[in-house]
């Protein structure tokens, strides 16, 4: 674009916008992004191109690479979110001092019926972390992984977790019907 | 609070969806989680559309589109208010840059006319030198002059750092600044490793990194310092490192198309193999950017290729194969103006004629090179160059020939202050040359000795390397 005038440089963006406007709408709609954050996302791509367009080569190309890379970190920051919360919450509850014994020793006893339905290589990552409360090299060391290695299997399993606590929660005989069918 | 308390203090809907979308405090997710852990079932199914939608979106984010996709744009209608409004962001802000960019010449000029406290002063103060167009031609500039003046080019890339950090984000995206202000950084990261300050490149890549995590996460522009950094790797010999990164780099472009940067990226690898001591490893990369690149729209990248292969193809003993190269070699060269780069190619043809047993021939030649290498300054070239006439000195026996070559190379070397090693190197060769006990051995060795003390010595200001 360098060397072109204003109204050369404005109409190769019209029609490069044209081309590229329906491939956005498809991205967006198959990767559920929200109507909402559609906009925020198209607008911040498209800044960031304007930025640098001397140095794209093939623009639509460009463009429809990088809107599908933000449609994944869309999701995926999300989802990070998510894992970091229950993360959080736990390391909080389970491994500083608490206000009140009864309320770790119930989230304990939460956590432990929740294990079982974490893939196995998970289950000694995730009470060596929350259970013992320990960090990252100290969970590697114990469990043979290397130091660069362990911090991404956390992450997948604590993505695990997430799912476990927002999409499977318990079976049918979890505690709910447990209580049930004991009074 | 009991189980019985915990199940019947639900989250309100807003709560939960506030969990969801990230918006709650720290003690407030906490109490949601523990409500999630005790097995709720009733919010679990309130929760469990929104984590489903999350995983088909990213399972569709990583899939292709396919030709059945067509029919999508239909059941985007809902979009059009939307990215109708991202469109018009979008060109009220490209006619701001139009404009910026038209600027930016004369905001450069005077800002040069100045010291640089002077220089300071009024980017931080006037705000007609914080633009984004300004910024950005600082940074090109800087980026055109890192070989010729590496030493401009890192005052400039400073300059549009401390630009970079006065825009208002109130003008410009402030996730898109930090992505300049990533860039800029990995320009004066770029410029202090070709000044061999290695130290000050990796600082400077550490805040490149923290820039672009604050940033947009493009991944265009983490590719852009991963190059940077395996071009600091490879200089301190850090070989796998630096291919490392490169592979990352090149799978980056590759998605974007862009077949330009891929084939810059592949020719770095080249050479990171080039000076692990693998030529023919080195080799494939570099047939693969003559594939790649466009004569045209990049000569410089074709001319490395080029000029690299035929160096392997040597190295290798294939001679022959790599005299056939020289004459496209030279057509590349001769559009080259740079009087290193012809320097370059004479050493390559005299390499290859002492490979073809032609020693007076590459007796002069290698005469020629050192000369012109002396002239400029450059005490590692004139070493290594030295190294190669001494292969045929001691070849034909003239240990005086030997004696006198070792001791005017110590003398360069030592007015010329080189590292340590160098020296040591050197103080060795002409030992051995006062004894009679120079060896083609010792020869190879103290190449090599050299040749990793170049790396780390010399501003590298050969053609062959990149960026």
């Amino acid at each position: 674009m360098a060397g072109q005038s204003h109204q050369a440089q404005s109409e190769a963006l019209e029609q490069l916008l044209d081309a590229v406007t329906p491939r956005f709408k498809r991205i967006l709609c198959r990767s559920r992004i929200p109507e909402q954050d559609a906009e925020d996302l198209v607008q911040e791509l498209l800044l960031s191109y304007i930025s640098k367009s001397s140095e794209v080569r093939d623009p639509q190309a460009w463009l429809t690479a990088a809107m599908k890379y933000r449609c994944l970190m869309y999701w995926r920051s999300r989802r990070r979110r998510l894992w970091v919360a229950v993360d959080e919450a736990l390391l909080e509850a389970m491994t500083e001092p608490a206000e009140s014994d009864a309320d770790r020793l119930a989230l304990a006893h939460d956590f432990d019926r929740v294990l079982p339905q974490i893939p196995q290589r998970c289950r000694s990552l995730l009470q060596l972390r929350y259970g013992l409360g320990l960090k990252p090299r100290e969970v590697a060391r114990e469990l043979g992984y290397s130091r660069t290695s362990v911090w991404n299997i956390t992450k997948r399993c604590l993505t695990a977790l997430t799912r476990r606590l927002l999409v499977a929660g318990y079976d049918e005989l979890g505690r709910d019907d447990e209580r049930a069918s004991v009074a | 609070m009991s189980w019985e308390e915990t199940m019947s203090a639900h989250p309100s809907p807003d709560t939960l969806t506030g969990f969801l979308d990230g918006r709650l405090s720290r003690s407030e997710n906490a109490q949601v989680v523990s409500h999630l852990l005790a097995g709720c079932s009733s919010c679990r199914r309130q929760t469990e559309a929104h984590w489903r939608r999350m995983e088909e979106g990213l399972r569709a984010a990583r899939a292709k589109i396919g030709e059945e996709e067509e029919g999508l744009a239909a059941a985007s209608s809902g979009l059009d208010a939307p990215l109708a409004r991202a469109l018009e962001t979008v060109r009220q802000a490209q006619a701001r840059l139009m404009r910026e960019r038209s600027e930016a010449p004369k905001l450069a000029e005077r800002i040069a006319a100045h010291p640089h406290s002077r220089q300071v002063t009024l980017v931080r103060n006037s705000r007609r030198f914080q633009t984004w167009g300004l910024c950005e031609l600082l940074l090109k500039r800087s980026y055109g002059l890192r070989y010729d003046n590496p030493r401009m080019g890192a005052e400039l890339a400073e300059l549009a750092l401390l630009v970079a950090e006065v825009l208002s984000p109130a003008t410009y995206e402030a996730s898109l600044i930090e992505d300049l202000k990533g860039r800029a950084w990995s320009y004066l990261a770029n410029s202090r490793r070709i000044l061999a300050d290695f130290r000050g490149a990796r600082e400077a890549i550490a805040e490149a990194t923290a820039c672009l995590e604050r940033g947009t996460g493009d991944p265009f522009e983490r590719a852009g310092l991963l190059i940077v950094s395996a071009a600091l790797d490879r200089c301190r010999g850090e070989f796998l490192e630096a291919i490392q990164k490169l592979d990352r780099a090149i799978a980056i472009y590759r998605k974007y198309n862009d077949h330009g940067q891929v084939a810059q990226a592949v020719l770095d690898k080249g050479y990171a193999y080039m000076r692990a001591e693998k030529p023919r490893v080195a080799m494939r990369y570099f047939r693969e950017v003559l594939e790649l690149a466009d004569p045209s729209e990049n000569p410089q990248l074709v001319l490395c290729a080029e000029h690299n292969l035929t160096m392997c193809l040597n190295e290798l003993g294939r001679h022959e194969e790599a005299w056939t190269r020289l004459p496209r070699l030279k057509e590349l060269h001769q559009r080259s103006s740079d009087q290193l780069s012809q320097l370059r190619l004479r050493w390559v043809e005299a390499q290859i004629l002492l490979g073809l047993d032609r020693a007076d021939e590459a007796e002069a030649a290698f005469r020629e090179v050192r000369e012109g290498f002396a002239e400029e300054g450059l005490a590692y070239d004139v070493a290594l160059v030295s190294l190669d006439l001494a292969t045929i000195h001691l070849r034909r026996g003239e240990t005086a020939d030997l004696r006198q070559l070792a001791t005017e190379v110590l003398d360069i070397a030592r007015s010329r202050s080189v590292d340590r090693d160098a020296m040591a190197a050197l103080i060795l060769f002409a030992n051995a040359a006062k004894v009679e006990q120079v060896t083609i051995g010792l020869i190879q060795e103290i190449v090599a000795a050299i040749s990793r003390a170049r790396v780390e010595g010399e501003p590298d200001l050969s053609p062959e390397r990149s960026p």
